[in-house]
């Protein structure tokens, strides 16, 4: 399938010169593809935070390389894989972000937009420059058992730590869904996402809703920062451009909605995979930044999402 | 105050004689990041529109006049100029697209990111310009290229910088650009209806700021001699001219001062005692904590809580000037009730043949058509608005003659406030024709609408809350007397006449309802209209306040005004109305005199039911 729709490009790119080997847009496809999943779930967690708060978690990408780096604890000091170790990455942020919420964000829920986006801003630095502090500028990459194995699917291979981390990553975005459409709680939530006010109005403890709304948004990025952590070697100003990934994707796909970020991570992904087979390594953040752009000032409703006002 | 500050930049002027060489290179950085977030503040402290991205600028600038200087051997004193001019052709860029495509807040702050980003990713990528290594300046020492041996040259430049953003500040304070950036900063909405042109004065505040933190990046080049795209494009020094404003008090003149006199030393200190052991985000994290402890404790910042302590004696005065203006206006009150209309509301201009007093008129308006000579005042043919499946207003015709006072009223959803909405420009029509005055207002925005002599209230108030009672008047009287002083006394003359005269140096978020309803019919009056749209302005009030409230309306039409409002209360719609309006579901339904509709049976029907129809009194 994907490769088909690569040959039909074939024709249009060597009308321009460019010779591009087909096994390499495959290729681009397929990991695009598989490091989609964990975009999407990136996106999920920001996209739950804002569709219930409204407020955007400008620390998002820091708390995403704090996954990181506690996965690269866990495998260093105590010899745990990440694929293994998502799971109390995850646990970890779940904590933070419920503290953040519960300490901060709480507090300028109903204040002006520019209030909230300085104390994120604020978070960020923090988050961020406590993790050079702690762990220095240097880049880190966490190893796992499955890094080197690969499976071929004819001419182009898969990197199974890739294909795990999809798998985990889709898996806890269904998870999530589930719970958010099945669950009393999960429903609470959405309700309070819906209308803040009719839900305060039957009773809800909106406070509650909102801590553990930003709770698993946070937990979203901790596990998904887990699972990149063998793939993708990370710094601590690495969240920066995982934040804008995330803006990316939550825009495409319209703020607040989950099937809008889900879809969007992997278009952002896939974007980004072809990208760098066509540009410089250097140029692959230009294209994101400029995406961002283009999706701001053409997009501003998304996907699936209703226009921001 | 103006004396603590002259004296203060005395001391600075002379410090220089006394200082270590450590020390001024301390003072250079708190004038060039206090200068930087001076700059910033035109733009995101007036006119609230929060960048992150102003290290572009900073980028533009210094790139310019260092490759001027390199390759052309232009002086970077000229070449600081076209650094500047260049980086304000992005600043209107970056904001012809923000503000055209309407992204605010969280939105615009990401354009202003990736902008810079985009800045820097493609500097670090063209070879000419040095790469992602940058530029390297050549010392020489030489004054006129901007090279100085001694570092209290580069402390007089920083200062000079400093003082020339802080006296651009001062200037558009003062003057209608600052006080509309102000109003559109509170509630740019608002703002577009009291004839504020958001759009322009926004692009305006950008290109200023632009302008003057691209002069900011050819200190910073020559100053240190290299440019780096991660240094002078990156997103931390967008965060370190963005912090020193709203620490200090974004929107104030001294707050980004008095910001950097905070945060530089403190940034300084901790880069030069945490730096050296290897703790190098240690600033940073002091940056976020007290980003995240202004947000939640000191929201205005520094400055403005500065400024209330120091001022707390003139309290005293203050508060016996305001007594006596009470006693003033409560003797207005009381001598007079429904006085003839002061000379400071009559409308000027197109409002001109209007003045004679409605109480003469009304033998001409029992019938909606006016002489056919002069064009209705106001005139909408087949006006209609769909919401998605909702058919908001059909197919609407409305005639207002000059003079009159029409009332539209109907039940809940009746498409009311989206007429209103479409005739002042705050929605654009599906179809139809909306003339004012005889000519076609369809398509124009809320502030040329208002300053054609429309203006308009809110339904739900919209006061500019940070604003005192009188400068929120005086926005609107800006729109017909662009002298900030001038406006000042005609806004002063529309708050007594509207009875606020005692409480307007109170800021408006603390007003009651019944006055903050009188601050928005003050705001609307003092734009000098010839139609003004009152939507539901008795809503809430009491018995009282309504009959004080009729009282004020009639003086305002006896004043040449013309009224179209929308009411609910119908005891007020029946006493101030010549006309009714009765819309139902979109459409009119109903069109006549108060007695005429009070018994019209589509009326009745379309409040209570058809089968109330029967009982109505025949």
């Amino acid at each position: 399938m994907e490769l088909s729709r690569a040959r039909a490009l074939i024709p249009l790119l060597s009308s321009t010169g460019c010779s591009v080997d087909l096994t390499l847009v495959g290729q681009g496809l397929i990991s695009g593809v598989l490091f989609g999943g964990v975009y999407s779930l990136m996106a999920v967690g920001l996209t739950l935070i804002f569709g219930v708060m409204r407020v955007v978690n400008f620390a998002h990408g820091d708390m995403m390389v704090w996954g990181m780096y506690l996965a690269y604890l866990l495998a260093t000091h105590a010899g745990v894989d990440p694929y293994a170790g998502f799971a109390l990455c995850a646990a970890a942020l779940f904590v933070l972000g419920l503290l953040i919420q519960r300490g901060l964000v709480d507090r300028i829920v109903d204040a002006p937009h520019e209030m909230q986006i300085l104390l994120m801003l604020g978070v960020a630095l923090v988050l961020e420059n406590v993790a050079l502090m702690v762990f220095g500028p240097e880049p880190t990459r966490v190893t796992s058992s499955l890094a080197t194995a690969t499976l071929w699917l004819g001419p182009v291979f898969v990197d199974v730590n890739r294909l795990v981390a999809f798998a985990v990553a889709v898996a806890l975005t269904l998870a999530l869904s589930t719970f958010l459409f099945r669950t009393e709680l999960g429903r609470t939530i959405r309700a309070a996402a819906d209308n803040t006010y009719g839900a305060l109005v039957i009773g809800t403890d909106v406070r509650r809703v909102y801590a553990v709304a930003f709770g698993i948004g946070a937990a979203c990025v901790g596990a998904a920062g887990a699972l990149v952590s063998s793939i993708l070697p990370f710094q601590p100003p690495t969240g920066l451009s995982l934040s804008v990934t995330s803006f990316n994707v939550v825009i495409i796909g319209g703020m607040g909605s989950l099937a809008g970020a889900f879809v969007g991570g992997l278009l952002v992904s896939v974007a980004e995979s072809l990208g760098a087979v066509f540009l410089k390594p250097s140029l692959k953040e230009l294209f994101s930044f400029t995406l961002l752009i283009v999706i701001l000032l053409f997009r501003p409703a998304g996907l699936f999402g209703k226009r921001a006002s | 105050m103006r004396w603590a500050l002259l004296a203060a930049l005395a001391v600075l002027l002379a410090l220089p004689t006394v200082l270590s060489s450590y020390a001024v290179t301390l003072f250079i950085l708190i004038f060039f990041y206090g200068f930087l977030g001076q700059a910033w503040n035109v733009v995101g402290g007036y006119a609230g529109q929060l960048s992150v991205g102003h290290a572009a600028f900073v980028g533009v600038g210094g790139y310019t006049a260092a490759m001027l200087s390199i390759e052309l051997g232009l002086t970077p004193w000229l070449g600081m100029l076209v650094g500047a001019a260049l980086s304000a052709v992005l600043g209107a860029v970056i904001g012809y697209l923000g503000f055209r495509f309407g992204l605010r807040g969280f939105y615009f702050v990401l354009l202003t990111v990736a902008f810079a980003e985009v800045c820097r990713i493609a500097v670090s990528n063209i070879d000419a310009l040095g790469g992602a290594l940058g530029l390297y300046i050549t010392f020489t020492g030489n004054p006129r290229q901007l090279q100085f041996r001694d570092g209290r040259a580069y402390y007089y430049l920083a200062l000079a910088l400093l003082l020339l953003a802080t006296a651009t500040a001062w200037a558009i304070e003062r003057r209608r650009f600052g006080v509309y950036l102000a109003a559109i900063r509170e509630d740019e909405g608002a703002a577009e209806a009291l004839g504020v042109d958001a759009f322009a004065y926004k692009m305006r505040a950008m290109v200023v700021s632009s302008f003057l933190t691209g002069l900011g990046g050819t200190f910073y080049a020559f100053y240190l001699f290299s440019l780096q795209p991660n240094t002078l494009f990156g997103i931390p020094l967008s965060v370190e001219i963005v912090i020193r404003p709203i620490i200090g008090g974004a929107g104030t003149l001294l707050g980004p001062i008095l910001g950097s006199f905070i945060l530089t030393p403190l940034a300084e200190l901790s880069r030069l005692y945490l730096g050296q052991g290897g703790l190098h985000g240690a600033h940073l994290i002091a940056y976020g904590v007290l980003l995240i402890g202004v947000v939640l404790f000191l929201p205005e910042g520094a400055y403005p809580r500065l400024r209330r302590a120091l001022t707390r004696r003139d309290q005293s005065g203050l508060a016996a000037h305001t007594s006596t203006h009470a006693t003033s206006t409560d003797a207005d009150r009381s001598s007079g009730r429904a006085e003839p209309a002061r000379a400071d509301i009559r409308p000027r201009s197109i409002r001109a043949g209007l003045t004679a007093p409605a109480t003469t008129i009304p033998a001409g308006l029992k019938s909606p058509l006016t002489p056919a000579t002069t064009p209705p005042l106001l005139e909408t043919r087949g006006l209609s608005r769909r919401f998605g499946g909702v058919q908001a207003v059909a197919d609407l015709d409305l005639i207002l003659a000059r003079g009159e006072m029409l009332g539209l009223i109907g039940p809940n959803g009746a498409g009311k406030t989206t007429a209103f909405n479409l005739l002042s420009g705050f929605l654009a029509p599906d179809a139809g024709e909306i003339r004012l005055d005889g000519r076609s207002i369809v398509g124009m925005p809320p502030h040329a609408i208002s300053r054609l002599g429309l203006a308009r209230t809110f339904q739900i108030v919209r006061p500019f809350p940070r604003m005192t009672v009188l400068e929120n008047v005086r926005v609107g009287a800006l729109a017909r007397h662009p002298r900030a002083a001038e406006a000042l006394e005609r806004a002063r003359g529309v708050v007594e006449r509207v009875g606020l005269g005692a409480r307007e140096r109170v800021p408006a978020s603390a007003l009651t309802l019944p006055e903050r309803k009188r601050l928005e019919l003050a705001r609307a009056l003092a734009t000098e209209p010839a139609l003004l749209l009152l939507d539901e302005v008795m809503a809430g009030l009491n018995p009282t306040e309504i009959e004080t409230l009729i009282q004020l309306i009639r003086a305002i039409h006896a004043s040449g005004v013309s009224i179209l409002l929308i009411e609910h209360n119908m005891r007020a719609v029946m006493a101030l109305s010549q006309r009714i309006v009765v819309l139902s579901f979109g459409e009119k339904i109903a069109e006549g005199t108060p007695a005429h509709i009070a018994h019209h049976p589509k009326v009745i029907e379309a409040y209570l039911g058809d089968e109330y129809v029967d009982a109505a009194p025949a």
